[in-house]
């Protein structure tokens, strides 16, 4: 019963994406909806690891960088296209995830989300001064011709159109996590490490598991920053970047399928309009309302919106979310 | 045999926790683990379950050495606990909680559809089957010992430990979860269980086992261990009292 329930919502969105650029052709809206993908896709896979499986990264902005130099190292050095790329830089990524994350599995709380900073920062500082990879200049992606193969494609409609699929594929393949015994091993990891030993669940595994994944997805939506942006650099993976990735999941509800979808659409908007209204006046204008929306977020509402509203019990009852999986046995 | 305890010791630092300790529980036997405040009993459970290593000593279960493994490799071989101190998984609801015993442990439920009718039927026994959307942080006392006991239920354990799922609760709730642990045991399950209720003890047990200090000091049948002299010493007191002794006999 759920899934049809909730469903309309998540549907009703993705048909209004999908005509959105019949009725706007502006290239300038066009982009902030594809940063709006963009970011989404990041919180959407940050959520994996630090939502679900409760580790909080900070240093998800290195695993981004690395599967944008992944992909678009291969295409210069080696004629790679892209897409293959993507998977190779999602598969090295999730790899330097689990070996890094490994040892620090045993820190817990906000000691896992310092490692995870220093992590990223020895990547950045390791990137900058790096000659193969550009070093702090960072690396122009060549003019090539444009087509599927390339991932280059003229005008912003075709970036539009994969961002939002790839979105989709990224959100789905988490809502179907979320629900399945892999989901369930991260979920209770993140309850009780202590529990989750005791009713059979090998904590470490998972950890490396949901770190591998997260960083993963991560990395593809990297390469989709690359061969959009089409210039990488090495700052792409400072501490402001990663933070970027956490808020829309913070502020839409950590842990929940839809918060960091709903976080996204809510901070994206806001950040543009006010990077646009205030950027000449007040720069870095949108950073403080970030900052405002978060502490008032943590200070009246610590589950974020999604997470308040499930925990509402008309709300539990409308939607027969989150706590609903009764419904559908029982009938 | 069911569990084999030999020789367990557990040294803390300067604290001998565990010395020595031997005791074995047969299959389908329900055996009671009883001693004063701080005798070791939550101790020997860890030990037991995995939480701890011993200092000595070896456990053997179903025949098989598992000293040496982690609580969740114990788990997926069929031994299952619950928690004195309980440890829901607080925000997931009381479904959830047991759906991800029977995931994982020895149950090993592929998905949610096959789990969920398990967990709901566990729920029923445990009668926990209205609160079922309740998130388990807002369960009351006697609820969380349930959700402790339906969670571990749910891995399918051969041989349930149970450390105090009675303390807290009263006098109609006690008599309930006698009977549920009864039922619970004629389904086959062999019980090891903590508990500080004499009454629960005494009449579920058919074996039990007293730990003083850290050792064991008495075993056997319910009617030998509540006439050995040195457990009516240490539960009231060496008194020369008699009169006293002989009120509480």
């Amino acid at each position: 019963m759920r899934r049809l329930r909730l469903f309309p919502v998540e549907l009703g969105l993705l048909v209004i994406l999908l005509i959105v650029p019949l009725f706007i052709s502006a290239p300038y809206i066009l982009h902030v909806f594809i940063m709006l993908f963009y970011v989404a896709m990041l919180a959407v896979a940050w959520n994996i690891l630090g939502g679900l499986t409760g580790q909080f990264s900070l240093g998800h902005a290195a695993f981004m960088a690395i599967g944008a130099y992944a992909s678009t190292l291969l295409m210069i050095k080696f004629g790679v296209t892209p897409w293959i790329g993507m998977i190779v830089g999602a598969i090295l990524a999730g790899v330097i995830a689990a070996i890094i994350f490994y040892p620090c599995f045993v820190l817990r709380g906000p000691y896992f989300a310092l490692a995870t900073i220093a992590f990223a920062e020895t990547f950045r500082n390791l990137f900058t001064n790096w000659e193969t990879v550009g070093k702090a200049q960072g690396i122009l992606l060549p003019m090539v011709e444009r087509s599927w193969r390339n991932f280059h494609f003229s005008g912003k409609l075709p970036y539009y159109y994969i961002g939002l699929g790839m979105l989709l594929v990224i959100y789905g393949s988490f809502a179907i996590l979320e629900r399945s015994r892999l989901g369930y091993a991260f979920k209770c990891v993140r309850e009780d490490e202590d529990t989750s030993n005791a009713i059979g669940i090998n904590v470490v595994k998972y950890k490396l598991l949901a770190a591998f994944l997260s960083a993963a997805f991560t990395a593809v939506a990297g390469t989709y920053y690359a061969q959009y942006v089409r210039y990488i650099e090495p700052d792409l993976m400072l501490g402001g970047y990663s933070i970027e990735i956490v808020l829309p999941a913070i502020i839409g509800g950590i842990g929940t399928v839809g918060g960091p979808l709903l976080g996204a659409f809510i901070l994206m908007p806001i950040s543009e309009y006010l990077r646009v209204m205030l950027g000449n006046v007040i720069p870095g204008s949108h950073m403080i309302a970030y900052a405002i929306l978060l502490i008032l977020i943590i200070r009246v509402k610590p589950l974020g919106l999604v997470g308040w509203l499930n925990s509402l019990k008309w709300y539990r009852q409308l939607s027969g979310a989150k706590l609903g999986v009764a419904d559908t046995v029982k009938k | 045999m069911m569990l084999q305890i030999q020789n367990v010791s557990k040294r803390f630092r300067g604290l001998q926790a565990l010395n020595d300790v031997s005791f074995s529980v047969e299959e389908k036997q329900i055996v009671g683990l009883i001693g004063p405040n701080g005798a070791g009993k939550t101790t020997l459970f860890n030990v037991i379950s995995g939480f701890y290593q011993p200092s000595g000593g070896e456990i053997v279960y179903k025949g098989k050495q598992v000293t040496a493994l982690a609580p969740f490799r114990r788990c997926a071989l069929g031994m299952a606990r619950t928690f004195q101190i309980m440890k829901p998984l607080p925000y997931m609801s009381v479904l959830d909680n047991v759906i991800a015993g029977s995931m994982f442990g020895r149950n090993r439920s592929p998905n949610v559809t096959v789990a969920a009718p398990h967990a709901l039927g566990i729920l029923e026994v445990t009668g926990l089957l209205k609160k079922q959307n309740v998130l388990a942080k807002e369960l009351g006392t006697a609820d969380r010992k349930h959700l402790e006991l339906a969670r571990a239920l749910a891995a399918k354990p051969d041989l349930l430990l149970l450390d105090e799922v009675m303390s807290g609760l009263n006098h109609t709730e006690t008599e309930e979860c006698l009977d549920l642990i009864r039922q619970i045991n004629k389904s086959g399950i062999t019980i090891l269980l903590i508990e500080h209720i004499m009454k629960a003890v005494v009449t579920l047990c058919e074996k039990i086992v007293v730990l003083h200090h850290g050792e064991k000091i008495a075993e056997g049948s319910v009617q030998s261990v509540m006439n050995d002299q040195t457990v009516i010493d240490i539960y009231l007191g060496k008194d020369d009292d008699k009169a006293l002794t002989s009120t509480v006999n």
